[in-house]
């Protein structure tokens, strides 16, 4: 197998291992605790993960598999309509999915 | 506008499946036979999109997005989409998956790299490197077919015309038009504030706090983390972007407050659905914070949910209330009963939850209230904060104006806005433009189908990191 083609079978097969951050911002606005749904949506779970790994190094350039997908969910809202959100990350997007009501788009209005 | 928009996308559509230099946008159909951008069930056409089958009419949604793309960049490497529609298991009559994208692989240091250690998405990088540096696809898109299915998202299914009329349904063109935005290089390399492999991407090198005066790639991993929730202070510090900014947003709608100086500046604001609008409705004064009763209606003796008690102070000023407890109509009714010339509604972290967390941006105010006649307005947390921390000792007075030296989304240097909702929302955020956008963009984190602006400043944006215009036609197609 060729050097091109053992950089996109390697990046294809790489071991997933997403990048996470601790949400622990200390911000002037109370920051509300946002809790962790125990279980993955069943459509995320259903859904490719992202999967990199190790660099790839070859006489082209240092490849990489990436490390985050954007995620576009939707959800049916009091109103009836549809709203969509993209987001870049599946925990994000989980958090959307399973929330009882999620706050799809800022700009949505509330009544109080 | 959205007639033209069609009608030169169809007109594209049909002569150009090419970039301006030999590269070609090509759609790699990764579905099985029959299912997915294969499925041959009949379907009339709609919207412009003359496909006979559910299958051609996907691939002519997708093919009619990436041709818009084509138009507008310039390469001589074909960028391969590798692409699927097939059925994602899982949607609920109210939750879904529509998809996701992303670059295929990320490359650094290859031939022409513009910046060394710096993450390129692959097409970039081919496009830079004059050559395909990997012999294989180079953008990711998966979308989920289960949304035209009864059970998913009720009655609401994809839409698949060109023409913007998506009714209840997901308009796919937008989403299509979004996604590959992402695929082409507005995105990141791993989930923010983390770097792919610790090197930056070629967006993190424009992703400026303001506040720190650091960009993305000159911070820590631990100044990302805070730098990720610095709302309004996160912006683009690509040039093209900011060059053109005024090209499609509106001039700010904003809270002006005059003085004490330790209040003093421009305030974000959130707009009601009933009252006057306020760019028109010349309020100004002085800010009294009201006082009414505790009681069932409002425990609070400041959110404005029974009659003011201090209606002699508020009369003829400007009544400051907080949010809770109550609808904004009931509080707007209440100052508008005490004499007040306009409402300003302060929000307060009580009033989200783990389900809604604050953004720190004002809130949107619904309601329906023709007998409200004054103004109403709302500010985010820190500014009510602010404002209440000056109430109670200082003359506190502004007034409410378009203001001609700021836009709609961006800071007051003129940077567009990231949106970084002030709560650490991992991954949500970042790679979108800043709600306050006014109109809005393509690149919101709310894929909005009542976009007027076609693909607005995302081409800048793309620019910025390394594409190219086409060198003749590109001109052309940038003008409004």
């Amino acid at each position: 197998m060729s050097r091109r083609n053992y950089v996109f079978a390697a990046v294809a097969l790489a071991a997933a291992s997403l990048l996470h951050a601790d949400d622990a911002a200390d911000r002037e606005c109370t920051r509300a605790t946002i809790a962790r749904p125990a279980a993955l949506h069943p459509q995320l779970a259903n859904l490719a993960a992202p999967q990199p790994g190790e660099e790839i190094v070859t006489e082209k350039g240092v490849f990489a598999a990436p490390g985050a997908f954007e995620i576009v969910v939707a959800r049916i809202g009091t109103d009836g309509k549809v709203a969509l959100a993209c987001v870049d990350d599946r925990e994000a997007a989980n958090r959307i999915l399973t929330a009882e009501k999620p706050r799809m788009q800022p700009k949505q209005a509330q009544e109080q | 506008m959205r007639k033209a928009l069609v009608l030169s996308l169809l007109l594209l559509f049909a002569a150009v499946g090419a970039t301006a230099g030999t590269g070609k946008f090509i759609i790699v159909n990764t579905d099985a036979p029959n299912d997915g951008l294969n499925d041959p069930t009949p379907v009339a056409p709609v919207g412009g999109n003359n496909g006979t089958t559910l299958g051609q009419q996907r691939m002519n949604v997708f093919q009619a997005a990436a041709d818009r793309w084509a138009t507008m960049l310039d390469t001589n490497v074909d960028i391969r989409i590798n692409a699927s529609f097939t059925s994602i298991p899982g949607c609920t009559d109210t939750s879904a998956v529509l998809g996701q994208a992303a670059p295929m692989m990320w490359v650094r240091d290859f031939k022409n790299a513009p910046l060394p250690g710096t993450y390129y998405p692959i097409a970039l990088a081919n496009s830079l490197a004059n050559e395909d540096l990997s012999n294989a696809d180079d953008i990711f898109v998966q979308f989920n077919s289960a949304v035209d299915n009864d059970t998913c998202l009720g009655e609401s299914n994809w839409y698949y015309g060109l023409d913007g009329n998506n009714g209840i349904h997901s308009d796919l063109f937008v989403v299509v038009l979004h996604e590959l935005a992402h695929g082409l290089g507005v995105a990141g390399g791993a989930t923010a504030p983390g770097f792919l492999n610790s090197r930056p991407a070629i967006t993190d090198v424009h992703t400026l706090d303001l506040k720190l005066g650091l960009r993305w790639d000159q911070m820590s991993s631990e100044q990302r983390r805070v730098s990720l929730t610095n709302t309004t202070n996160l912006v683009w510090d690509g040039p093209l972007v900011k060059a053109n900014v005024g090209r499609f947003l509106q001039p700010v709608t904003t809270l002006t407050i005059t003085e004490p100086q330790a209040a003093a500046k421009n305030y974000d604001i959130g707009l009601a659905a009933f009252g006057p609008a306020p760019n028109r409705s010349g309020m100004s004064g002085r800010l009294i914070r009201v006082t009414d009763e505790s009681n069932p209606d409002g425990t609070s003796t400041n959110d404005g949910c029974t009659a003011l008690t201090n209606a002699d102070a508020v009369r003829g000023n400007i009544a400051f209330i907080d949010r809770g407890s109550c609808t904004f109509v009931m509080k707007a009714r209440n100052a508008q009963a005490a004499g007040a010339t306009g409402v300003v509604i302060g929000d307060r972290a009580e009033s989200y939850t783990a389900d809604n967390p604050p953004t720190c941006l004002p809130p949107g105010m619904a309601g329906e209230a023709a007998d409200v006649t004054i103004p109403v307005i709302s500010v985010g947390i820190s500014d009510a904060n602010l404002l209440k921390t000056n109430l109670p000792t200082s003359n506190v007075a502004g007034l409410l104006r378009n203001d001609p030296s700021q836009l709609a989304g961006t800071s007051k240097e003129g940077y567009m806005r990231l949106y970084a909702p002030c709560t650490n929302d991992p991954g949500s955020s970042l790679h979108h433009w800043d709600t306050v956008a006014t109109p809005n963009l393509l690149m919101e984190p709310s894929v909005n189908s009542d976009l007027l602006l076609g693909v607005d400043l995302t081409i800048y944006q793309l620019l910025d990191i390394g594409w190219k215009l086409p060198p003749r036609t590109g001109r052309r197609i940038l003008k409004k």
